[in-house]
């Protein structure tokens, strides 16, 4: 099992180098001066030769392969370099705005699990009458509604209809009621369905009827046993609703003014802010590893069945 | 199962309306105290240090805290901040007399030694200041005596003072820049920077030891908003008592609000469309003078931006140092353009390109215009690109059209037409590659001057030429905007957020 995790995290590093590589191509590949991009409509009335200085500055006047490789030993040693926009180191950025966007996710997705796995138990337990048929309904309303379209909503019933709870800002825990709901909606809807269909086929598998015929208590059976083996692509798609998430909080964080990671990001990726781009992608990519090698572990604690070697 | 699911339901509703209860119960704890005023930025400020930004979202931050040798008034005029009066020495010579008596936030006493510094440290190549091109022409800053201090450009340079009152020109403690100014900023402003948490709500308190008297507002906190909806909804909510840049469709739902109240003014904005005048069918004058006949500015200013713009003549707006004009506005006569365009020997369609960068306003007037050229047999393919690739495209030689958005923040129309119709400025601004000795020449002098009717004199005819040889067309001066909740009183709003002033506001 050990060799497995020290496996697994040690695939993390080409894994890594690879989206580096990418992110860097994906900069120069695109069109347009980034010193003409950093500065915007704000930069206008600036001569070539400062912009040939600030991109002397800013060292993108080298060649590409060299600015790739002085990013990558920098990497290598723990320097992420420079942030363009605020000339502060970019892991220290990065790990400042990392804590809130998880406190986000996690929160989301504390919702999205403790909702949507009963609702998809419910709704398999009486399947195709009007619990399942309800259930599946607001799961279809829940996948089909835009994030930033839910946000809207919320905020103007909670916010200027009720009044209830702030509409932008952080620092209370009702200021993150409203961006957790609106993130959780959608996995609700996919953690819901999972659990549906998982339990509904598995309810009809030799063991439950095993089970049943043992004379068990109908909850023992359901909650024992099927469920059970019904959680595993379950946790898989808790898990993928993880990067989901975080995808979500690009757009939430944004509209609810949230100082996360995600913001951080479309904020850098406005600014062609290239190290502070490399370093929350490359931040996402270690968490979103992170956590699906969690969920791998503990399909172990769930089914006996599997092993790691 | 279904006691199980209905059981859910209720702690669900309990959870909502304990919820309910909780927030209703206890407001207090986000009513803001007296004389506290939360202002909306629409981004975050990359950094608090002035050098080292060019970034409206900095600015209207850093504006509080620091301040600048000459202070650009909201009716238009310069007036004394640090320096209390000045003068032209020679041609490229300036003296300041500064105020006395100044401290900095951290104590250090501010002096010609404070000023010789922050222009030195803008223009360091080390400070990798982004703005610094407000000040390349000075090359040398003296220091005469304590509080006197002249600065030296390379060049004759009349509109320095102007420059001097821009934001990036702010005038630093020189104790404080030892350490990082983008996170602990130390000035001379009316607020001092209080704290800023996990990077959402930036706070500032007064300065008791403020030189022109301690403000009444004791407290201001800026709260990121990245979205105009969001923003609105949070000044009808009262959470937040100021927004700039009111969407022209939410203007008058803000206005009817009793609680609120939304400005519109001019500001130092335009919005101008570009021709190639060196290649292509637009080199031709008759070809544009068509377009710009074509063009109903009118119908746009009244339909796509519901009346919040002006009619353009000149290139930059009434509230800009020489924007005066005696030359007529082109008008609207689709018939004269054919004719004028059949003059040229060009057989319809004739197709041309039209670059923009992606953004609400330039995507609805980039389609108008698309429609209205159709009208006289144009056909114009419109790419919307980020504004990187639109600069890059519109650098190349072969461009054709393109429309984009300029603020004259020196509020001195040197800033815009040397920029963008000197010949000198073709690898710069100038994409329409306009180049006219005598416009050249009346540029040089007009900067040349500090004699103000001669450089208002050189302006006009230089607008005039514009008019004439049509390099750009202005479509329309927008304006600008904010909203606030009538708690606030007594701010001037100037030109734009950066110029917010609360040293006479108050919370009623």
């Amino acid at each position: 099992m050990s060799t497995y995790i020290a496996r697994r995290l040690l695939l993390l590093f080409p894994v890594l180098i690879g989206v580096s590589f990418l992110v860097f191509l994906i900069f120069h590949l695109t069109p347009g001066d980034p010193v003409r991009s950093m500065l915007g409509e704000a930069g206008q009335g600036i001569s070539a030769e400062e912009i040939e200085q600030i991109r002397r500055q800013f060292g993108l006047d080298r060649p590409w392969y060299v600015q790739y490789f002085s990013f990558l030993l920098g990497a290598l040693r723990g320097d992420f370099g420079s942030s363009f926009q605020t000339g502060r180191p970019v892991f220290t950025e990065v790990a400042s705005r990392f804590p809130f966007t998880m406190r986000l996710a996690g929160v989301s997705l504390l919702i999205a699990a403790l909702v949507g796995v009963p609702a998809g138990v419910a709704a398999a337990l009486r399947p195709r009458r009007w619990l399942d048929l309800g259930v599946m309904g607001i799961v279809l309303v829940g996948v089909s509604m835009p994030v930033f379209w839910l946000g809207i909503l919320l905020m103007q019933t909670f916010s200027l209809n009720l009044r209830w709870l702030p509409p932008a800002g952080s620092g209370t825990w009702r200021h993150m009621v409203l961006p957790s709901v609106t993130i959780a909606f959608a996995s609700v809807a996919f953690i819901a369905r999972m659990t549906r269909s998982s339990l509904i086929e598995h309810l009809g598998e030799d063991y439950v009827r095993t089970a049943r015929s043992k004379g068990l208590r109908e909850s023992i059976v359901v909650y024992r046993h099927a469920l059970r083996g019904a959680m595993i692509p379950v946790l898989t798609t808790i898990g993928l609703q993880f990067g989901h998430l975080l995808g979500g909080a690009v757009v939430v964080e944004t509209i609810f003014g949230l100082p996360g990671l995600g913001r951080l990001t479309v904020d850098a990726i406005q600014a062609r802010d290239l190290p502070m781009i490399q370093g929350s992608v490359l931040w996402i990519a270690v968490v979103f590893n992170v956590v699906n090698l969690v969920v791998d572990v503990l399909y172990v604690a769930i089914d006996p069945r599997i092993r790691y070697r | 199962m279904k006691r199980h699911f209905s059981s859910v339901l209720i702690a669900v509703v309990l959870i909502i309306t304990g919820m309910h209860a909780w927030a209703s119960g206890s407001p207090e704890d986000t009513l803001i105290p007296e004389q506290t005023v939360t202002i909306a930025l629409g981004g975050d400020p990359s950094t608090l240090d002035p050098h080292r930004s060019f970034n409206g979202f900095v600015f209207t931050v850093t504006n509080q805290i620091y301040e600048t040798l000459i202070h650009r008034a909201p009716g238009g005029e310069l007036v004394p901040e640090l320096a209390t009066d000045w003068r032209s020495i020679n041609d490229t010579t300036w003296e300041f007399d500064l105020r006395e008596g100044v401290v900095f936030h951290d104590g250090t006493p501010f002096d010609a030694e404070s000023v010789r510094f922050s222009i030195e440290r803008l223009l360091a190549p080390e400070t990798r200041a982004i703005g610094s091109f407000i000040l390349t022409m000075v090359e040398e800053v003296r220091v005469v005596d304590e509080y006197t201090v002249r600065i030296v450009t390379d060049r004759p340079f009349a509109p320095l003072p102007a420059h001097l009152s821009h934001p990036v020109t702010a005038i630093v403690s020189s104790t404080a820049a030892g350490g990082d100014l983008g996170v602990d900023p130390v000035g001379t402003g009316p607020f001092v920077f209080e704290s800023r948490s996990s990077n959402t709500d930036l706070r500032l308190q007064v300065n008791t030891e403020y030189w022109g008297g301690e403000p009444s507002i004791q407290r201001i906190v800026f709260q990121v908003v990245p979205e105009a909806g969001t923003q609105i909804v949070a000044l009808q909510a009262g959470t937040i008592d100021l927004i700039t840049d009111v969407p022209p469709e939410r203007f008058e739902s803000i206005e009817t609000d009793p609680a609120l109240s939304a400005e519109q003014f001019l500001g130092w904005g335009s919005v101008y469309l570009g021709y190639n005048t060196a290649r292509g069918p637009l080199a031709d004058e008759r070809v544009r003078r068509a377009i710009a006949l074509a063009i109903d500015r009118r119908g746009i200013i009244d339909n796509l931006r519901e009346g919040m713009a002006l009619p353009a003549i000149g290139m930059v707006p009434d509230t800009v140092f020489g924007s005066e004009t005696d030359a007529a506005a082109i008008p609207f006569d689709p018939a004269e353009a054919r004719r004028l365009l059949a003059d040229a020997g060009v057989t319809p369609p004739l197709s041309l390109t039209l670059n923009t960068f992606e953004r609400a306003e330039t995507r609805q007037l980039a389609t108008a215009i698309q429609a209205q050229l159709r009208e006289i047999g144009i056909e114009l393919s419109v790419e919307i690109t980020d504004y990187g690739a639109f600069a890059a495209a519109t650098s190349e030689p072969d461009h054709g059209l393109w429309l984009t958005t300029w603020g004259t923040v020196t509020l001195d129309a040197d800033y815009t037409l040397f920029a963008l119709l000197h010949s000198g400025q073709r690898d710069g601004d100038n994409r329409s590659f306009y180049a006219d000795p005598e416009v050249d020449r009346m540029l040089e002098e007009a900067r040349a001057t500090a004699d103000e009717a001669l450089r208002r004199g050189l302006y006009a005819d230089i607008h005039a030429a514009v008019v004439r040889d049509l390099p750009y067309l202005t479509l329309y001066y927008p304006l600008s905007s904010y909203a606030k909740n009538d708690r606030l009183v007594g701010e001037e709003y100037g030109f734009s957020a950066i110029s917010l002033d609360l040293r006479g506001a108050r919370i009623e």
